[in-house]
């Protein structure tokens, strides 16, 4: 398109302007004359004349031979303008049509952007409006896998070498930290029942037994803590911590 | 030859040993094939052969019709449904609507295409931006691209709306409409095929004064 018309007004230009200055200065003349109203647009034969004497004054040049060449020369002009005007208006029609499918094309942008709406970050058109199609045929071809069952795993995981020393160092602490909750458990349970009894229970003493017998002090500390909180659940019990003074004697 | 084609005689070509696949199978998706870029080689196929057999091909064994177009004086072609029809790619899955937000896209595109009638088809972020933000319909981007209108949007709600726009784009490269110069920063360049929105909505857009009348009746009732 940009080409044609490119092409069409250098080619219509060619054939239109007058190769030579007289004849192109007569144009000019006379076009000048007729803005300024001092001739008509369809000017007489009278008119032409005078305009090739007055462009032969300023050229100074024969005259007579001049109005005859001249009207030759504009005589070819206006066929070439003729076809030219008829190349021109096919063109303008063209350009018409397509200014005009132009405006069309900007109404319907602005139809759309009213109609459309943003639904959670969809852009979305009413679903009266005219839809059109596109092929869209994306062949896939499934590929099955060849297993050779020969060469299959099960799939179990790993199993990682074991440090047996580790091992057994582990179930040792394990055991004797589970023995220890037993056993604390049992004097929890004795002591218990000594202060169900009504009785007045010293720590003290028992802390003394528990040490002879489980020959671990973790346990009374254990037991101790438990009476704590024991204690402090059950409103009917009270609970007295004495506190020493611890004297120093400096050495003298 | 006892082999040889009579009917669609570009089967017997070596062009089309080389090029026929890749050329069927994005015809078929709905590629617009066009003398650019990596498409050269189809084209150059397609315009060879296109009256040899080519065309009647996809015609007779798929109900589709195998268009050629040139705007500009740039010829492309594409498989187009019959007016009769829906041919082979009308069934099941083989096609597809073009989705609204596409469409938007593709007529905002078709029209920068015309805008540019003189200078370099091409079309940077910050001009769709311009458009999207400071053009006469500002008001109406805005909501249709950020569901709402306000002076400023969060950082995180401008990424989201130019990845939507990306993706848009990359399914107009896909569809032959558009060539990427830089993809991460929406730099593309229009194609002359995009010119087939033209043809697709035509219909449309010249009698666009009736759909401007039926929406507003719609709204009305």
């Amino acid at each position: 398109m940009k080409q044609d018309i490119l092409q069409l007004i250098s080619r219509n230009y060619k054939e239109i302007l007058p190769q030579n200055e007289q004849t192109l200065l007569l144009l000019v003349w006379l076009n000048h004359k007729i803005e300024r109203g001092d001739i008509e647009e369809e000017f007489t034969i009278r008119d032409f004349e005078e305009a090739i004497g007055e462009i032969a004054d300023f050229l100074h040049e024969d005259k007579s031979i001049q109005k005859e060449t001249l009207s030759k020369k504009i005589s070819g002009i206006n066929e070439k303008i003729q076809l030219a005007s008829k190349r021109l208006r096919n063109l303008l029609d063209t350009l018409r049509h397509k200014q005009q499918f132009k405006i069309n094309l900007e109404k319907f942008l602005h139809i759309l952007l009213i109609n459309g709406k943003n639904i959670k970050g969809e852009i979305i058109l009413p679903d009266s409006f005219p839809r059109k199609k596109l092929p869209a045929e994306f062949t896939k071809y499934v590929s099955i896998p060849k297993i050779d069952f020969q060469l299959f795993n099960l799939a179990e995981p790993e199993r990682t070498e074991m440090d047996k020393e580790y091992y057994q160092r582990q179930k040792d602490k394990n055991l004797s930290m589970l023995k220890i909750q037993e056993q604390t458990a049992k004097w929890l349970d004795r002591i218990d029942a000594e202060v169900k009894t009504g009785n007045e229970v010293r720590f003290e003493e028992w802390l003394d037994r528990i040490i002879e017998i489980e020959n671990n002090l973790e346990v009374p500390i254990q037991v101790c803590y438990g009476l704590i909180l024991r204690t402090k659940k059950n409103k009917s019990q009270e609970l007295i911590i004495e506190q020493e003074k611890l004297l120093l004697h400096k050495a003298i | 030859m006892e082999n040889e084609n009579t009917v669609y005689p570009f089967l017997n070509s070596d062009l089309a040993k080389k090029h026929f696949a890749d050329t069927d199978f994005a015809l078929k998706q709905g590629r617009h094939i066009q003398d650019f870029g990596t498409d050269h080689k189809m084209f150059v196929f397609m315009d060879e052969y296109y009256e040899r057999g080519l065309q009647a091909y996809y015609e007779d064994l798929f109900g589709m019709k195998l268009v050629r177009e040139e705007t500009d004086h740039d010829r492309y072609y594409f498989l187009s449904f019959p007016d009769d029809g829906r041919g082979k790619l009308g069934k099941g899955n083989r096609s597809k609507e073009l989705e609204d937000d596409r469409l938007i896209f593709a007529i905002l595109l078709l029209n920068l295409y015309k805008d540019k009638f003189f200078e370099k088809k091409e079309v940077q972020w910050q001009e769709l931006e311009h458009i999207f933000k400071e053009s006469e319909h500002k008001e109406l981007w805005l909501q249709l691209l950020y569901g709402s209108q306000k002076p400023n949007y969060s950082p995180g709600e401008e990424d989201s709306v130019k990845t939507k726009i990306g993706r848009i784009l990359k399914s107009f490269e896909d569809l032959g409409w558009i060539y990427f110069i830089n993809q991460e920063e929406l730099h593309f360049g229009l194609l002359p095929a995009i010119d087939r929105v033209t043809k697709l909505y035509g219909d449309i857009i010249n009698n666009v004064e009736n759909l401007q009348a039926y929406f507003a009746h719609e709204q009305l009732s």
